[in-house]
């Protein structure tokens, strides 16, 4: 092997690694000694693609040789050298991670130690991806502990960001079988909004997710307004993004019935943007839509919003439709300036 | 006679030839400041290569033998023509020849003798590879002596990593590639035979300083060389720096400092080599007042209170803010050769103390690469000394540091008056 021939800093960090991953395997005095090295690697401050790399390899023997409380700290500290500096700017990294079985340990020891920041950077390593790797393939395992997160009494910046990017990728399928109440109440302390999703992907995976929990058995009574509105802004900002997902109209006539109309007005502005209307469906839409302006005068100004936001990327054959509920709104306006003036 | 003339005339002809080698020596080849010294520098190790005092050496021993046919060409002619002259030349070149076997047997019996001519150094050279033996007569030269030199490709080795307990051994592997390192080396040679020659040939007190500023970096007793760096004199400059209260001087802030790092710097590579060769260079016992001094030089006369290396490593671990890169970039890289310097000693490394505070300042990717370096080594991973060249390395291969350019600027700018043939 030839070293220092072309870089002779990833080929320093290749030996460190060998070193680390030998030291890792010998017995208890050289983790204490390891303990001391990291920490100082860690306080160096300096990030490097490779380090990344190669700390993230470390993490499987760290886990198999876990035995006391310093082995934690490596672990720990191992996750903060290669990842702390990761998951503000963006769902990519430079980096190209190898994921193997023995990662699934880190699960259950990252989330019952309770370290936010070490949650983050663990997360970081599952969910961001490269050109090369994508986020790892038993993310689903995470669903579990991340409900468990919404005890934490506030998220860091960087930790809600990557827990919301983790929640987009596991999916509402992933929530559904560990409880729904409290993926809900995660959810309820997050407060996604709509800067929290700005890539095409995200909004794609949160929009799915969000037609799941809304459509779940529990969705109409459980999913707060805010959600609803979420949901809404996403399918206007993108309308193509439920794609054969097909947006059931039988939500609103249940959210009539309970009369939830805060959320009824978010549902009518996702139907009036993505449903293919037959003239049976529109006149039942145009005849709830003006129910809703009855009840909520305000629905009219959001519905336009929307439906106009919408028509920026919506395809031809739908601008009839489009154009059809601002007709509706343009009644609704005409009704409530005559109910004024009476 | 002719026989004779022909030599003479040979004799003439290397003479003007070497005169002409020794013009080219002296010539400049202009170019900058670092060029030129180095191609002194090549020039004269190019005259001890290819043995140039042989040639010029041997230049009156062909008119000595000239003589000689001569003289029997001589006798042998006046032989038949008058038998009395004949007689009379014989006895003044037997008479000759007497006195110069004098002169030879004077120069082989002492050192000392100024009499030497090539045949008494041909023949000591004689003796010295024959033996006493063979030559007893050759003792009466034993009243020479030279300074005894290290002799490192003569001494056992430090302890081969699989001395150490519970340390994996995986393949060792090569460092640096051999063309790179056969350069380094080079340069490396070169470097040295720089400096010393300032520091044993030139009085000029900015020119020692700048020498020994050079000494604190390059790689003593590296590459099997024997030639020993002046360590009593770079103490004795340290030491003037201060007046007898422990006080630094006014103005001798940067020689102190240099002189400090010299000393620190050519103790460990000592260590390097072998651990008894630090013996013979001892860091001074001082005892300087360093409180009004820069957070350089206090940091680096706080090693001379270090008793033994694992302290040295717990104060080069241990750096502040306040440090300038430079010196940060020194440390680093002394604190990569004292491990590698007792990375056959276990207990050195485990008792080192561990300093762990956030470094508000950033460092740069060379030190951190020296401190990935040094922690393999603290983790028992085989290094062999190729990683100790990572600085040069990175000077040659990759950028040259303002602090190596100046330092070096600064030697050559200042010897450039002084040059002169060695």
């Amino acid at each position: 092997m030839l070293l220092f021939v072309s870089d002779c800093f990833d080929q320093a960090i290749s030996q460190f690694s060998l070193a680390v991953e030998a030291a890792i395997h010998t017995h208890h005095h050289q983790h204490k000694l390891l303990l001391h090295i990291l920490t100082n690697l860690c306080n160096s401050g300096i990030h490097n693609v490779h380090l990344t790399e190669m700390v993230y390899g470390w993490c499987p023997l760290m886990c198999e040789n876990y035995s006391s409380p310093e082995d934690q700290k490596n672990l720990f500290l191992a996750l903060e050298i290669g990842f702390r500096h990761l998951g503000l700017q963006g769902h990519w990294m430079e980096a190209k991670l190898t994921h193997t079985d023995g990662h699934q340990k880190l699960v259950d020891i990252v989330f019952h130690s309770g370290e936010s920041e070490t949650i983050a950077d663990f997360l970081c390593a599952w969910t961001l991806s490269s050109g090369s790797h994508q986020q790892h393939p038993s993310l689903q395992m995470c669903a579990e502990h991340l409900v468990g997160l919404c005890h934490l009494q506030s998220f860091s910046p960087r930790l809600r960001k990557l827990v919301i990017h983790s929640i987009g990728l596991i999916g509402y399928q992933g929530f559904e079988q560990v409880g729904i109440e409290e993926f809900i109440r995660l959810l309820d302390g997050l407060h996604v909004c709509t800067t929290d999703v700005t890539d095409v992907y995200s909004r794609d995976q949160w929009a799915r997710l969000l037609l799941d929990a809304i459509q779940s058995s529990e969705g109409i009574q459980c999913v707060s307004h805010q959600y609803w509105e979420l949901f809404v802004e996403l399918v206007a900002l993108q309308p193509q993004l439920l794609g054969d997902n097909i947006c059931s109209p039988h939500i609103m006539t249940a959210l009539e019935d309970a009369n939830e109309w805060k959320k009824l007005e978010c549902w009518m502005g996702v139907l009036w943007i993505t449903l293919p209307l037959g003239d049976e469906m529109e006149e039942e839409l145009k005849h709830v839509t003006l129910s809703l302006f009855h009840q909520q005068p305000n629905a009219i100004q959001k519905l336009e919003r929307w439906v106009e936001q919408a028509l920026e990327h919506i395809p031809t054959p739908w601008e009839h439709k489009c154009k059809s509920l601002q007709q509706i709104c343009q009644q609704a306006h005409s009704v409530a300036a005559w109910q004024e003036t009476q | 006679m002719y026989t004779s003339l022909l030599i003479s005339l040979l004799t003439a002809f290397v003479a003007m030839l070497a005169k002409q080698w020794i013009n080219r020596y002296l010539r400049s080849v202009g170019g900058s400041m670092i060029e030129r010294c180095g191609d002194r520098q090549r020039k004269y190790d190019g005259l001890q290569k290819w043995a140039f005092h042989l040639i010029v050496e041997s230049l009156p021993v062909m008119l000595q033998v000239a003589l000689l046919f001569l003289v029997c060409g001589l006798c042998q002619r006046m032989e038949p023509i008058n038998a009395t002259i004949a007689h009379s030349l014989i006895a003044i070149a037997v008479l000759g020849g007497l006195l110069y076997l004098g002169i030879v047997i004077a120069g082989i019996s002492s050192y000392d003798c100024p009499f030497q001519t090539p045949a008494s150094s041909a023949l000591y050279s004689l003796r010295k590879k024959l033996g006493p033996h063979i030559l007893p007569i050759m003792q009466l030269g034993s009243r020479y002596t030279r300074l005894p030199t290290i002799q490192l490709d003569h001494l056992p080795q430090t302890l081969p990593l699989s001395a150490i307990p519970n340390t994996p051994l995986p393949n060792t592997p090569l460092w640096l590639e051999p063309e790179i390192s056969a350069k380094l080396k080079s340069k490396n040679t070169n470097d040295i035979r720089c400096v010393l020659w300032i520091l044993q040939c030139i009085t000029d007190p900015e020119a020692l300083e700048a020498a020994i500023r050079l000494s604190g970096m390059i790689q003593w007793f590296g590459d099997g060389l024997n030639l020993e760096p002046p360590y009593n004199l770079i103490i004795s400059t340290l030491e003037a720096c201060f007046d007898p209260s422990g006080k630094i001087y006014p103005g001798l802030r940067d020689r102190a400092y240099y002189s400090a790092q010299a000393i620190v710097w050519i103790h460990i590579r000592a260590l390097c080599a072998l651990p008894n060769l630090a013996c013979r260079f001892p860091l001074p016992k001082t005892n300087y007042i360093t409180t009004p001094l820069d957070p350089d030089l206090e940091d680096l006369l706080r090693v001379f209170i270090c008793q033994n290396s694992s302290e040295i490593l717990t104060q080069m671990y241990d750096t502040s803010p306040d440090l300038t890169p430079v010196y940060l970039e020194w440390t680093s890289n002394a604190l990569l050769h004292l491990s590698w310097a007792n990375r056959s000693a276990p207990d050195v490394l485990s008792s080192v103390r561990w300093h762990h505070h956030k470094r508000n300042y950033t460092i740069s990717s060379h030190v951190f690469c020296n401190h990935l370096l040094a922690s393999c080594i603290f983790l028992g991973w085989p290094v062999d000394e190729g990683v100790l060249k990572i600085q040069d390395v990175y000077v040659t291969y990759y950028f040259c540091p303002p602090s190596y350019l100046c330092c070096y600027l600064s030697v050559i700018a200042l010897i450039r008056p002084y040059h002169s043939s060695p």
